[in-house]
Order: C-alpha cells, then sequence, then structure tokens
C-alpha cells in the first residue's frame, strides 16, 4: 500500500513540472538580468544624470516576431524629456537607456519594458524596474 | 362554486352508497313533472332550488314514480309534497342539505354520511379535508394505516376519528388527488389539504362567449393554467407566457422593463398581420399591462372553429385570458406574495477593457482597410504608453490614465471597462402581491393589488421602471334568476430612463469611439467628447456619440407613463336552468404620455474651457427643446348573449347567439418647443423658441358582428359544434364592409364506445377531433380605402416672399375602394388521448391555413400611371404545420410520504408559402409564388484563402469586379488575400453575382437559411414531497437562422467600423491570420460587413447565424413550512429565477448577444443594438391566511 502510494507521489512529482509547462516556455520568452545604473551610488542628488543597462541573460524562441524594448521613469509623464525611450539590444546582448536627468526627489522607480509579439496575437509583456533614492528639491 | 359540484360528483362516483349532487339556483321551488321515478324527481327539484340530495342509492323504492307540481312553493313544502305516501322520509339541514332515508330509519340517514363518530376510547382527531383553494372535499376515504378503521368525509370536508394512538398514520385517498398520511401525536383537529392531480379531462375550459368541458372539445384549443403562470418574477403576464404552449411564438421586445411583445399563434396569417385577438375577460387588452397572478387560465383559439365567433379579429386566433373571481361560501382568504431579488443582462459583459488591444485592434482594421491610421496621434509612443498600462486594473500614480499636455489638453492611456461604465451587472427588483378571495352564498369578491419595482441596467443615469396594478371582481346573485357581475382594474406603469427619446438610439451611439484607452471625464471632472484638432484623430471622434457627456449632465431625460382602467359590467339572466341571457358592456380607456427634454451638454477637451454639445457642434440630439405628446385609447365593447342547454335524453345541446360591438378610438398628440428657460423644469409653458412639433390624429373605428354557435354531444360520445360570424367593420367601404365567416367541427370520443371497455384499463381516453372553418382579417389600415389630405411646407422652392416656405395640400397615394376582408379558411384534425386513468395524456393537431385576398400592392401599371399602385386584395398564402404535446402526471408514496410529480413537452412547428401573388418573374425582394416565408437568400462559401497562392489564383479566375469583395479594389494592397472570404461561383460563370435577382437567374445565390424560428419546444416538470416542491420549465426554438445585418454592431466589432467601443474579450481569438487558420472570421479589415458588396455585407452561409436556443426559462424551489398553522394556512418560502441560461450554437461565435435579441432592430433594420434580455434571481413567501 504504501509502496503503491510512493509511485503516485513520485508520479506526480515527476508530471506536475510537465503540468506547469505553460505557453510561456514554449514561446521562449528572453530572460533578462537586473537593471544596473550607472554611475552607482547609494544616494543620488536631483540633477545627477544617469544610465541604466539591462543585459538579455537567455535569448527569445524562434516563435517571436518582433520586440520592442524601452525605457521610462516614474516621472516622465510630467514632462516632456523623453515620452518613452526606445532602445535596442546591441550585439553584447546589452540594451542601454538614454541618458537619463534625475529631476524628482525621494524613491524613483527606473523602468525597463519590453513588448515581444508571438504569434496569434499571444503577446508577452516585460516590465522590470529599479528604484533608487534621489536627495534634493524637484527641478 | 365549479369546485364544490365537481367534488360532488366525484364523491358520487366513489363513494360505496352515497350520491351526492348539488345547484346553484336558490329560492322558493317551481317546479312540475309527472310520472317520473324519485330518483329523478329529486335531481328534477335541485335543478330549480338551491337544495341538495344526500341518499344511499340502495334505497328501497327510489325508482318508484311521482308526481309534483308547485309554483313558488316553499322548500319545505316542495318536499314535504314529494315525499308524502312515500317509503321515504327527510331530514332538512341549515345548510340545505336535503338527507333522504328510509322511513323508520332510526339514525335518520347519518350513517349516509359516514362520520358516524367511533365510539372507541383513545384519542380523538378530527378536522377538515380541503383542496389546494381550501375547498373541502367531499368523500375522502379517511383510513388509519394498518387497521380496518376508515371514515369518509361529509359534504363540508369534516372527519372524525375515534380511539387513536400516538404514533397512528392516518392516510388520505381520493380519486384525482395525491395521497396523503399524517402522523398523530394528540388528540386534536388536523386540517389537511390534498394536492390535485386530476387528470385535465374533467377541466372546464374558457371557449368564445362561454365555457366547456375539455373532453367535449372539438376546436384546437390549448390551455396555460394559473399554475405555470402565477408567482414568476416576470414584469407582466406576457413574458409569462412566453413558450407556455407551442403554437404560440411570443416575440419578446427589446427586453427593456417597458418593452412590449408581439404574440403569434402557429405562424403567418397574412403577409400584413398576424396578431392574434388577446381578449382579458372578454375585452381587447395588451397582456404586459395584466398582473400574471390575477390570472385564472389562458385558453389559446387556435383554428377557425374554435375561434369562429369572434369572426374578424380571430383570423390569426385568440387568446383567451381569465382572471380570478371569488369563491362562494369560503371565508376570506388573504394572500401574500412577496419576492425581491435582482436581475442581469442573459450575455456576457466581457468586452475588452485593455486600452492597448482595444485601440489595437480597431487600428489595425482601418490600416487593413485604407492603410491609413483612424486615430492618427497614437502612434509608437502612445502604443507604448498604453503597452505600459497594459496590467493596470486602476489608475498607477506612475503612469497615469490621463496625462495633461504642455497647452493644457489631455492625452488617454487607459484600460477602462466602458461597458460597466454603462451598464451595471446587478439590477434589484421588488414585486409585492396582496389578494383577497372569498365569498358568502350569493356574494363572491376577489380583490388584488400589486406593486412591481425594477431598477433598470443604466448605470450613470439609472432608468427605473414602476408599475402598480389593481383588480376587483364582484359576483351577486341578486335574486334566483339574476346575477350581476363587476370587474374593475387599473394599470399604472411609469418608466423613467435618460437619454435621447428613443433608447434604440443609444445602443446604437453611445459605444461608438468609446476605446477603452479613454475615459469618461477629465481630470478636472468634465465631460469628455471631442478632443484637441490633431491630439488624438485627425477625424471626427464623437465619444459614445454624446451620450457620455449627456449621461454625466444627467439631465437629458425621458418618462413614459401609462394608466388603463377597465371598467366592466355583466349582467345575467337565467330564467331557466337551460336558458342564459348575458349583457356585457365594457369600457377600456389607456392614456400613455411621454415627456423628452434635451438640451445641451457641457464637455472640456481643454483645461477650463467649456464647450457643448449641439451649441458648439449642432446635433439635433442636444437641442434645447422638450417634447410631450400622448394618446388616448378608448374601447367600448358591447356583448349580448343568450346561452341555451337543452338535453333530451342522450341529446345534449349546447347553443349561444348573440351580438358583439365594438367602438374604438384612438387620439394622439404631440407638442414640442425649443428654448426653455430652465434646464431642470420641463414644460412647453416655459419655452421661448417656436414650436418644433405640433401632430393631431384621430383614427376611428367600428365592429359589429353577430353570432351564433350550436354544440350537440350524444351520450358524449359525438360531438359536433356549428358556428358562424356575421361581421361588419368601418375598415372598408361601405358595400365592402360585411362578411359571414361559417365553421364547423366534429369530434368522435372513440373511448367511449362499448368495444373500446376492454382497453380502458390502459388506454382511457381517445378522441377525434377535425374542423373546418373560415374567418376574416380586418388587420388593415383604418382608412385604407379613403384618400388622405395632409398639409406640408416643405418645398423650399415655393414662397409668396422669398422667405418663408408656403404651406401645401396634398393628396395621398390612390386607393382601390373595393378592399375587403382577407379570408383565413383552417383545416385542423386533432387527436386526443389518455392511458393508465389519463395519467398519461397526448394531445395532437396537424392544420392547414389557407390566406386568400390578402392586402398587398397590386399588379404593375405602366409609369405613365404616375402614382404607386392602389393595394387590393390579391395575393395568397398556405400555413402547414402541426402540434403535439404529451404529458405525464402521477403520485405515489415515499418514505411514507406522497411523492407528486409531472413531466410534460410540447413541440410545434409551422411553414408558409405565398400560393399566389402578382410577380410572375419572381422577382427577389418581393413575394413570389412559392416562396416560403422568412427565406434568406445568399452565397455559399468555401472558407477562407488559406494562402496568397491560393487567393491569386482565385481571383485569376474570377472576374475580380464582383459583388462581394468590392472592397479588394481599395486598400493599402489591392486584390484578395489569404484570410479572406472563397465564395463558390455555383453557376460557373466564373463571377460572383446575384445575377438578375429572379428566381431561376439568381446568379451565386440560393436559400441558405429562413429566419423564421421553426420547432418551437417546451418541456417541463414538477415534483412534490414534504412539503419541498421545484418546477422547471424550458422553452426553445430547434430552428430560426439570423444573418447579421450591416450595422449589428456588436456582432461584427471591428468588421462594421474602426471605432466599436464593445469589442469582446476574447474577439481576436477568433480571427484568421496566418498562426490561426482556423479563424472563424476573416483576416482583420474593417468596414467589410458595413460597406455594400463587401464579404461580410453580403448573406453567405458562413457567417449565417444559428439562433435556435434552448432556455430555462424558469426554475423554481419552494419549501412549505409545517409551522404556525393556527395562523396560516399557507407559508411557503421560495426560490425562483427566469432565463436562467440559454444553450444555443449561436454561443460559440458570440456571448454577447442573446440568440431571441439578435433579430431585433434598434435605429436599423435588424440591428440587434436593443436594451437585451435579463434574468432574475428571486426570493420570495407566500403567506395565505
Amino acid at each position: 500500500m504504501l509502496k503503491t502510494t510512493a509511485r503516485i507521489l513520485l508520479m506526480l512529482i515527476a508530471i506536475l513540472p510537465l503540468g506547469s509547462c505553460d505557453d510561456e516556455d514554449n514561446r521562449g520568452i528572453p530572460g533578462f538580468s537586473e537593471i544596473v545604473v550607472s554611475p552607482a551610488k547609494d544616494v543620488y542628488e536631483v540633477g545627477d544624470q544617469v544610465t541604466c543597462t539591462i543585459r538579455m541573460t537567455s535569448p527569445a524562441g524562434p516563435t517571436l516576431k518582433k520586440a520592442t524594448y524601452w525605457w521610462y521613469t516614474s516621472w516622465w509623464f510630467k514632462s516632456t524629456e523623453y515620452p518613452v525611450d526606445f532602445q535596442e539590444f546591441n550585439e553584447n546582448n546589452e540594451c542601454v537607456s538614454n541618458t537619463i536627468t534625475l529631476t524628482e526627489p525621494g524613491d524613483v522607480k527606473l523602468y525597463f519594458f519590453g513588448r515581444l509579439e508571438y504569434p496569434n496575437y499571444d503577446w508577452e509583456k516585460i516590465e522590470i524596474s529599479k528604484t533608487i533614492k534621489v536627495k534634493g528639491t524637484a527641478s | 362554486m365549479k369546485t364544490n359540484i365537481i367534488s360532488k360528483l366525484r364523491f358520487a362516483a366513489v363513494s360505496v352508497a352515497v350520491a351526492a349532487i348539488s345547484s346553484a339556483s336558490m329560492a322558493d321551488v317551481t317546479v312540475s313533472f309527472s310520472r317520473i321515478s324519485y330518483r329523478k324527481a329529486m335531481e328534477e327539484i335541485q335543478k330549480v332550488s338551491n337544495l341538495h340530495f344526500f341518499y344511499n342509492t340502495s334505497l328501497k323504492g327510489l325508482d318508484n314514480k311521482v308526481s309534483l307540481s308547485v309554483k313558488n312553493a316553499s322548500e319545505r313544502s316542495a318536499l314535504d309534497r314529494l315525499f308524502a305516501g312515500s317509503q321515504f322520509d327527510y331530514t332538512l339541514k341549515s345548510d340545505n342539505t336535503v338527507v333522504v332515508y328510509q322511513k323508520g330509519d332510526s339514525t335518520k340517514g347519518e350513517t349516509t354520511n359516514n362520520v358516524k363518530e367511533q365510539k372507541d376510547t383513545g384519542k380523538k382527531v378530527k378536522g377538515v379535508v380541503t383542496d389546494e383553494n381550501g375547498e373541502p372535499l367531499v368523500g375522502v376515504t379517511v383510513k388509519v394505516k394498518n387497521s380496518n378503521k376508515a371514515v369518509m368525509t361529509d359534504l363540508d370536508g369534516n372527519y372524525s376519528l375515534n380511539d387513536l394512538k400516538k404514533g397512528d398514520v392516518v392516510e388520505l385517498s381520493y380519486v384525482g388527488y395525491a395521497p396523503k398520511t399524517v402522523k398523530i401525536e394528540d388528540s386534536g383537529s388536523y386540517n389537511i389539504r390534498l394536492q390535485e392531480i386530476a387528470s385535465e379531462l374533467d377541466d372546464v375550459v374558457v371557449v368564445g362567449y362561454g365555457s366547456q368541458k375539455k373532453v367535449n372539445l372539438t376546436g384546437a384549443v390549448s390551455v396555460v393554467q394559473a399554475k405555470d403562470l402565477n408567482g414568476r418574477p416576470t414584469g407582466n403576464a406576457a413574458t409569462a407566457l412566453q413558450g407556455a404552449d407551442p403554437s404560440l411564438n411570443l416575440t419578446m421586445g427589446s427586453g427593456g422593463p417597458d418593452s412590449g411583445t408581439t404574440l403569434n399563434i402557429r405562424g403567418a396569417t397574412s403577409i400584413n398581420s398576424s396578431t392574434p385577438l388577446v381578449l382579458v375577460d372578454g375585452v381587447e387588452m395588451d397582456l404586459t399591462r395584466v398582473n400574471a397572478n390575477d390570472i385564472e387560465s389562458v385558453s389559446i383559439l387556435k383554428d377557425a372553429s374554435a375561434a369562429a365567433v369572434y369572426g374578424a379579429k380571430a383570423s390569426a386566433g385568440v387568446v383567451l385570458v381569465t382572471t380570478k373571481s371569488g369563491q362562494n361560501d369560503t371565508r376570506a382568504r388573504v394572500s401574500f406574495d412577496l419576492k425581491a431579488g435582482w436581475k442581469r443582462q442573459t450575455t456576457s459583459s466581457e468586452y475588452m477593457s485593455s486600452g492597448f488591444w482595444q485601440m489595437y485592434v480597431n487600428e489595425q482594421s482601418m490600416l487593413a482597410n485604407s492603410g491609413k491610421r483612424f486615430l492618427t496621434e497614437y502612434q509608437e509612443n502612445e502604443y507604448a504608453q498604453l503597452w505600459m498600462r497594459l496590467d493596470d486594473k486602476v489608475e498607477n500614480p506612475e503612469r497615469p490614465w490621463a496625462v495633461p499636455t504642455p497647452d493644457k489638453h489631455w492625452m488617454f492611456y487607459a484600460n477602462y471597462d466602458w461597458y460597466n461604465h454603462y451598464f451595471r451587472k446587478n439590477r434589484p427588483m421588488q414585486d409585492y402581491n396582496v389578494s383577497i378571495r372569498g365569498g358568502s352564498k350569493k356574494v363572491n369578491y376577489y380583490v388584488s393589488g400589486r406593486a412591481y419595482l425594477e431598477d433598470g441596467m443604466f448605470n450613470i443615469s439609472n432608468d427605473k421602471f414602476k408599475s402598480f396594478s389593481f383588480r376587483a371582481k364582484l359576483n351577486a346573485d341578486l335574486t334566483s334568476w339574476l346575477r350581476y357581475r363587476a370587474n374593475v382594474s387599473y394599470f399604472n406603469s411609469h418608466y423613467d430612463h435618460p437619454g435621447y427619446y428613443d433608447l434604440d438610439n443609444f445602443f446604437y451611439l453611445a459605444q461608438l469611439h468609446t476605446y477603452a484607452a479613454f475615459l469618461p471625464t477629465n481630470p478636472d471632472g468634465t465631460s469628455v467628447f471631442q478632443f484637441a484638432p490633431g491630439l488624438v484623430s485627425t477625424g471626427s471622434v464623437n465619444v459614445g456619440g454624446g451620450y457620455n457627456a449627456m449621461m454625466n449632465h444627467g439631465k437629458h431625460k425621458t418618462v413614459d407613463r401609462k394608466n388603463e382602467v377597465l371598467v366592466k359590467n355583466t349582467i345575467e339572466i337565467q330564467p331557466f336552468k337551460w336558458w342564459k341571457i348575458i349583457g356585457e358592456y365594457a369600457y377600456l380607456f389607456l392614456n400613455t404620455t411621454r415627456e423628452n427634454r434635451t438640451m445641451p451638454v457641457p464637455f472640456s477637451r481643454t483645461e477650463g474651457v467649456i464647450e457643448y454639445v449641439d451649441r458648439d457642434y449642432n446635433d439635433a440630439k442636444f437641442s434645447d427643446k422638450f417634447y410631450r405628446n400622448m394618446t388616448n385609447t378608448s374601447r367600448q365593447t358591447i356583448n349580448a348573449y343568450m346561452e341555451f342547454t337543452p338535453s333530451f335524453g342522450s341529446h345534449n345541446f349546447k347553443a349561444t347567439v348573440g351580438f358583439n360591438g365594438e367602438i374604438y378610438r384612438y387620439l394622439y398628440f404631440k407638442a414640442g418647443r425649443e428654448d426653455l428657460l430652465s434646464e431642470d423644469v420641463n414644460s412647453l409653458t416655459i419655452a421661448t423658441g417656436n414650436p418644433t412639433e405640433i401632430t393631431d390624429k384621430i383614427n376611428n373605428s367600428v365592429t359589429y358582428g353577430y353570432f351564433g354557435r350550436i354544440n350537440y354531444d350524444y351520450e358524449g360520445k359525438y360531438l359536433v359544434e356549428v358556428s358562424g360570424r356575421y361581421d361588419g367593420t368601418s375598415r372598408f367601404a361601405k358595400h365592402h364592409r360585411w362578411g359571414f365567416f361559417p365553421s364547423a367541427s366534429v369530434g368522435w370520443r372513440f373511448s367511449e364506445e362499448n368495444f373500446f371497455e376492454p382497453l380502458q384499463p390502459i388506454w382511457s381516453n381517445g378522441k377525434l377531433r377535425a374542423s373546418y372553418g373560415v374567418l376574416g382579417n380586418q388587420q388593415v389600415g383604418f382608412y385604407d380605402y379613403i384618400l388622405e389630405m395632409s398639409t406640408n411646407n416643405g418645398n423650399n422652392n415655393v414662397t409668396f416672399d422669398g422667405v418663408d416656405k408656403i404651406y401645401y395640400a396634398k393628396v395621398s397615394d390612390p386607393v382601390a375602394d373595393d378592399l375587403t376582408w382577407e379570408k383565413v379558411i383552417t383545416y385542423d384534425i386533432g387527436l386526443d388521448l389518455g392511458f393508465f386513468n389519463n395519467r398519461l395524456g397526448f394531445s395532437g393537431d396537424l392544420y392547414i391555413r389557407d390566406t386568400k385576398d390578402m392586402l398587398t400592392s397590386g399588379a404593375q401599371l405602366p409609369n405613365v400611371y404616375g402614382a404607386k399602385v392602389p393595394k387590393s386584395n390579391c395575393a395568397d398564402l398556405r400555413t402547414k404545420g402541426f402540434e403535439i404535446s404529451v404529458n405525464w402526471n402521477d403520485s405515489f408514496s415515499l418514505l411514507g410520504s406522497p411523492f407528486t410529480y409531472s413531466v410534460g413537452a410540447g413541440l410545434g412547428d409551422q411553414i408558409t408559402k405565398i400560393t399566389k401573388f402578382d410577380n410572375p418573374e419572381k422577382i427577389l425582394g418581393k413575394h413570389y409564388v412559392g416562396e416560403t416565408l422568412g427565406e434568406i437568400w445568399g452565397y455559399r462559401v468555401d472558407g477562407l484563402f488559406q494562402t496568397e497562392e491560393e487567393a491569386k489564383a482565385y481571383q485569376a479566375q474570377i472576374e475580380s469586379a464582383t459583388y462581394v469583395h468590392n472592397g479588394m479594389n481599395s486598400g493599402p494592397d489591392k486584390g484578395l488575400h489569404a484570410g479572406d472570404v472563397k465564395f463558390i461561383d455555383l453557376n460557373g460563370d466564373n463571377a460572383i453575382t446575384p445575377g438578375n435577382s429572379k428566381v431561376g437567374d439568381s446568379g451565386d445565390r440560393v436559400i441558405i437559411g429562413n429566419k423564421r424560428p421553426r420547432y418551437n419546444y417546451n418541456f417541463r416538470g414538477s415534483l412534490e414531497w414534504k412539503g419541498i416542491d421545484i418546477s422547471a420549465f424550458f422553452q426553445g426554438v430547434g430552428r430560426c437562422h439570423w444573418y447579421p445585418m450591416n450595422e449589428s454592431r456588436t456582432f461584427w466589432g471591428p468588421y462594421c467600423r474602426p471605432y466599436m467601443g464593445f469589442v469582446p474579450e476574447g474577439f481576436l481569438d477568433q480571427v484568421w491570420t496566418e498562426d490561426n487558420p482556423d479563424g472563424y472570421f476573416p483576416r482583420l479589415r474593417t468596414y467589410e460587413a458595413y460597406s455594400s458588396k463587401r464579404s461580410l455585407n453580403v448573406a453567405n452561409d458562413r457567417y449565417l447565424q444559428n439562433v435556435s436556443y434552448l432556455r430555462l426559462k424558469n426554475l423554481t424551489v419552494g419549501y412549505t413550512l409545517p409551522v404556525w398553522k393556527n395562523i396560516f394556512s399557507e407559508l411557503r418560502v421560495y426560490f425562483s429565477a427566469e432565463n436562467l441560461a440559454y444553450w444555443s450554437p449561436f454561443k460559440k461565435h458570440t456571448k454577447h448577444i442573446d440568440p431571441e435579441t439578435a433579430t431585433k432592430s434598434g435605429v436599423k433594420t435588424g440591428d440587434g443594438n436593443v436594451y437585451g434580455f435579463s434574468k432574475s434571481f428571486t426570493f420570495g413567501v407566500n403567506v395565505t391566511f
């Protein structure tokens, strides 16, 4: 009896990962590193200029039809600096933002977004963010 | 009273030694007979008095002869003379019961009653056994289980048993009623109610100007019982009646709280109108203004024989609604039915609320059509903004949905659910009913009242419907020969809804440009309507067609009120038991009013700048205007008829002759004026502008009819009915007004023949029916035979002063003055069967209905005639059909309690063909001989092109200038492509065309479907056990097609226009792409359904929808609480749901349109843009004191 139960459990353990394999896995969604902010500081000042970099750690699957990537920060909707900052990955599999001037104090979020277009409108959204501390008063 | 008589007759049948007969007459006795048996003599006296004889049928001397002649004698005097010198003595009881017994019987006949109390000691129980209505049941066997102790109930339903032990079980049994057991706990009163399961054969069916036992019917009549209509959580009687009988096609209107219904019996009667006559207590009324809880029964008179006495208006059948009446000799029963719950749409409300996807879908559809974006400013950056917010169900402060622009406008990047912004999911409803019913010996009464409150589906500016109804009926026996009946009813409704005039406009326009990316209000609270030039769109984007701003403003209002009063008085004179004279006068008055207020509504597209829809955009829907229109309709109905019911031995006759007259008057008045001084006060008197409209219209009509009907039966076996009506109507010219319409029917109850006796234990009833009849159809215009004149000033070129247009008068198109009745000839053959003591019942009918001389445009005249062809009686059609119904009712004991259940099913179908029409060339679009009404002509499709090569090869073979791919000549990549619809070249001429649009020359078009509903069916089941009752009613249509019209916006979505707000969730899954080759819809391309001669715009079999359905119309679960019996005679709680679920092949392609509303016309024909159907869930309580 115990043996049978153990067998069933083992089978379930073996099957479960298969069951959890969804379309995302089949589509081959690329992997990404964390966002790296340059220059690196614990606390930034209003007026500092930074760039953000992200690395693609694993490539997209062959069914990917089109990919669009851009950078965004939590205050850009108030300004006209960049509506969004469209960028592509370079030959080192890195995507680097344009220079971002920090104009808002407080906890500021720097976003990396991606729109991955797979067949049959089965698209994937990529959203990765990093929060930095900014001192000073709003410029 | 009816129940009393039936109960007593039953008692006579089942009791071992007792016969009881009752009579309805009263007062002194006048009777004369010579040398008849005592048995017969007592019957004769009963006929002319209010005495009830009660005697043991084994009494000696009952067949001895006796003579008697008395005039205005007292009852006792008549009895003394009757029994003088006989072997009998009698006791006259206070309730007019005469107990007859053998002279010398010391018990004075008490044993006859079988209520002799047991002399034993022990627990003593007594009580009254009644039916569901509280009527006492006579002759019920009350037996102690596992003993010989048994008694029967007396005339008043009383029983008494002695010497019972605690735990004894008493069993009650009675023919036609479910058995019941009661456990005895202690001495005392045990009043018991039995549930009827009797065969419907004994039912009395209301027919034209009278009633008949169902067994004696020879015409095609269906009956819907009160239990199938009462208590349903529906707004009115019409909606409760849907699907109740397979012959009855009840088409719901828009589905709104105040919408009407269209009735039809057995399909098309005419190409003009096929509306049956609906009579409520003999007066023509609208069922939507009748409280379903007031209904006692509904008779559907389907063939000419049954409907003949109604003549001119009955050619399409008759629906006879009989409301409840009081009951003689019963105490007042006060009943409450209180329920409350909520309603929801029957369809899915899941629409795309992703700003990105909805914008993307619409935009892509536009790009495919013209290569241009519709919303030019939503470029890659804007799409990125929308994408970032893709998962934001609520606004994220770091990426808000409305972003201010430097020049003080706003850009929108929302994920807004516009559908649930406009509409609410759950809408409360309440339904309160009260009735009081009872009566004394000579007077009975029924009073009822209802309040029904329903909140509509509009979310922002809520629509509310209220209706109140009241009915009072009084029946009084003034003397032994004179009765008076009064019937008064009142109905009031009030529907307050937002928007411009007609709600259909809302459903047509409100979803336009309501992209999920947009918000209904700007961050400063102002309404969104249009955008700053170039900011969002190059085109004109009017969000919600202005309805968004209108709803936010909240002052556009339409109020509909209806008030209807019926007063009906009836005098019934009965000189003899076999002769009745009835005179009725009814006055029905209906007043409807509609008030509509429109005004410019504010919106903003620049911070701090308010603009107005209309004032700045000149939209008539938003002008400052107030309309009031009202109708007054009065209908006076006069009926005077006599009924004779003589019998000669086994020959029974019933004759009815009479007159029916109706005077109808309709007045319509409408006035409107612009520029009111206030937004909040709605009155013409505070308007400063010129009147915009003043309309006045009156219609009058008078109908007179003389009718007669004779019924004959011989021993209840051979049945004959002959009837006729001579009718006149003011709707035709003087010499064409009158017509005579005869009918006849016969019936043979073969189960009553001697040779059938051996089969009786299994096959208990059989009747064959056949009928033939001719009826007239006067459903034409009021003044079709008269030239009408009207005035106008619409001709801009004719003025006196160069400015003001002059008024002129014009006459209508020529008319034919020889117009007369359409004639409807019906042949019907029917079979009624009963098995296993009528527990299993079957009824079926086959019929043919020929309509002759239908009114339509006559033969085409040469163009030199210079006017429209006058109408004439020049077309015929034939409808063939059938109906069958099967029912099973039974009861058995389950775990010591009676388990009563019933199941039933019905199916009906009909098909109508044109048999005469002046269209010799058989041009499609007009009727033609051989046409099946409702047929849909269209192209055949062989799927979608799966590759460019396949599309190009087809295009090379098939002529490009087609009637079905007009869109291929425009757009960014002209020609046919993968994903386009592949039409079949049926006639092999290398072109896809409609030919000359004639039968036989229809190009590649063939008949692909039929839009008339076929195979109406229903099935129902119910059970009761231990106080629990469950009933379910399903209704459906087996076949019905619909080709979505070009403005069926919800169905086509972006294929209709590139700015549809309500795009169903999951829509893209159905769109063909290279990756989705099995997609139902072709490649995404807008206007493909909207614009003419495009692949979805022309009817074809790929996109022809099967809107057949099966609907769980009602499910009720109740429990009768066995508590507080000394206070309540009934205390029941229940849950009832209406339109709970539906199943349809249509669901495969959309869950957002109900199959019944798909075919409705809103602003455009067949667009389906209407309010929609609701399902309701209610919890209620029935309390009867």
